[in-house]
């Protein structure tokens, strides 16, 4: 029944397309045909409403294309760079781990700079507790665990068993290090804007040297003497920073 | 597909593609050559929008969808099937604004029809009676109108389906609905003998 149907329907379909169909019923045909004949006679009669030429039409057309033109704004960097997402998204993943690899690099050069002054100088006053061992353990090992999964940019540096770093200070007074390094004298140093003091101040906290062990403490001293112009207490901050040992 | 069928869906990729090389008065001359313009403007006219307003329609089409959009359009080779899709709509919106602007009719004009009028001598015959019918149909129903428009003038059911937006078995529906709507009514015009 619905292929009866359909098959009418393509018949006349056909019939007002012009074709000749054979085995359709007149009364289709004839149907199909009038309609044909009433849809000619109506395109001829709006046909000869429509002027063959207008040049007016295409003025205007061509006078709101060049206005459009005009206005239009030249493409800027941006709108050329987006245009074609895929390259976009590529340029950024590219320039992202370009970028990122750069900082690695700089940071590492920068660490292993503040390792080695470290270690000088803590080899200078004989400290046993120097490890020489580098903290920054590369872009691969720190994002990537030892199987080769991806461990994301995101991971975080949390330095293991004994691989802390003892930065001293070389200052030959009242709030030096050696066995008159007391909180008093630096503390009262440090309250006369001494920066030494008061870089000292953070390393005996850093350390646990004649007081109790605290990073908070010892960054907040780091600051202080940073703020005075130290740039081994900056240097300090940023390594507790960079440790996880603050927050 | 038919040779007259591909070459009429060739000219229209053809003029995107001039239009989105930015050779506009190359495209415009293709546009008129292939005889767009009368033939956008009569599919407009079939609903009842007179001349004027129908070249002003084809003209804003030109500009603002052809010229302005023939960038965005995925697929250029389905490049006519777009243009008639667009330009439908523009009608339509056109239609309802007319539609909404047009005033109440006093009471001796409330049944005159919109629909152009055929000479009394012509509607006396059955064909005649079949125009007349036609414009009437064409003004109840632009949509199913619109449908027959489609298959007059030649397209397949892929086409068309694309155009009006409708899955390929809903437009056969339609396209069925159409031709027993039609047929209510010419029921009038079998009483008169050719």
């Amino acid at each position: 029944m619905k292929n009866k149907e359909q098959k009418i329907l393509q018949d006349w379909i056909n019939t007002l397309q012009g074709s000749e169909v054979s085995g359709i019923d007149s009364k289709t045909r004839l149907e199909a045909r009038l309609l044909r004949n009433a849809w000619i006679a109506e395109n001829k009669r709006i046909e000869n409403e429509i002027p063959d030429q207008d040049d007016v039409f295409y003025q205007n057309v061509r006078e709101a294309i060049a206005k459009r033109e005009a206005n239009k704004p030249s493409k800027d960097l941006w709108t050329t760079f987006f245009e074609n997402k895929f390259k976009a998204f590529l340029i950024i993943i590219l320039g992202t781990g370009l970028v990122y690899a750069s900082k690695k690099t700089y940071d590492g050069v920068v660490s292993v700079a503040n390792e080695l002054n470290h270690i000088i100088l803590a080899k200078e006053t004989g400290n046993e507790t120097i490890n020489n061992k580098t903290n920054d353990k590369g872009f691969w090992n720190e994002h990537f665990d030892k199987h080769g999964g991806f461990t994301g940019f995101w991971s975080r540096y949390t330095p293991g068993e004994g691989e802390k770093i003892l930065p001293i200070n070389m200052d030959d007074n009242l709030c030096s290090y050696n066995a008159t390094l007391s909180l008093e004298n630096c503390l009262a140093l440090a309250n006369q804007y001494d920066s030494n003091a008061r870089f000292n101040l953070g390393l005996m906290y850093e350390l646990g040297v004649n007081v109790d062990q605290s990073y908070v403490q010892a960054f907040e001293w780091y600051k202080k003497s940073s703020s005075l112009g130290n740039e081994d207490a900056r240097s300090n901050m940023e390594y507790l920073i960079k440790k996880g040992l603050v927050y | 597909m038919t040779q007259e069928k591909l070459s009429k869906l060739n000219q229209a990729t053809e003029i995107i593609q001039l239009l989105r090389e930015g050779r506009n008065d190359e495209a415009l001359m293709l546009f008129e050559k292939y005889g767009f313009r009368k033939e956008f403007i009569g599919f407009a006219m079939k609903r009842n929008i007179n001349y004027d307003d129908a070249s002003d329609l084809v003209q804003k089409f030109t500009i603002d969808k052809l010229y302005m959009k023939s960038n965005s359009i995925k697929n250029i080779e389905f490049a006519r099937t777009w243009m008639y899709r667009v330009f439908s709509n523009m009608v339509n919106d056109q239609g309802r604004m007319l539609k909404k602007n047009r005033e109440v009719p006093l009471d001796e004009d409330r049944d005159q029809s919109q629909a152009p009028k055929i000479s009394d001598e012509i509607s006396q015959t059955r064909s005649g009676c079949v125009q007349e019918q036609l414009a009437k149909f064409r003004e109840a129903e632009p949509k199913r109108a619109e449908v027959l428009d489609y298959i007059l003038l030649n397209k397949g059911t892929e086409e068309i389906r694309l155009i009006i937006g409708r899955s390929y078995g809903a437009t056969r529906e339609y396209m069925s609905q159409c031709r027993k709507k039609f047929r209510s009514f010419t029921e009038i015009c079998n009483e008169i003998e050719e």
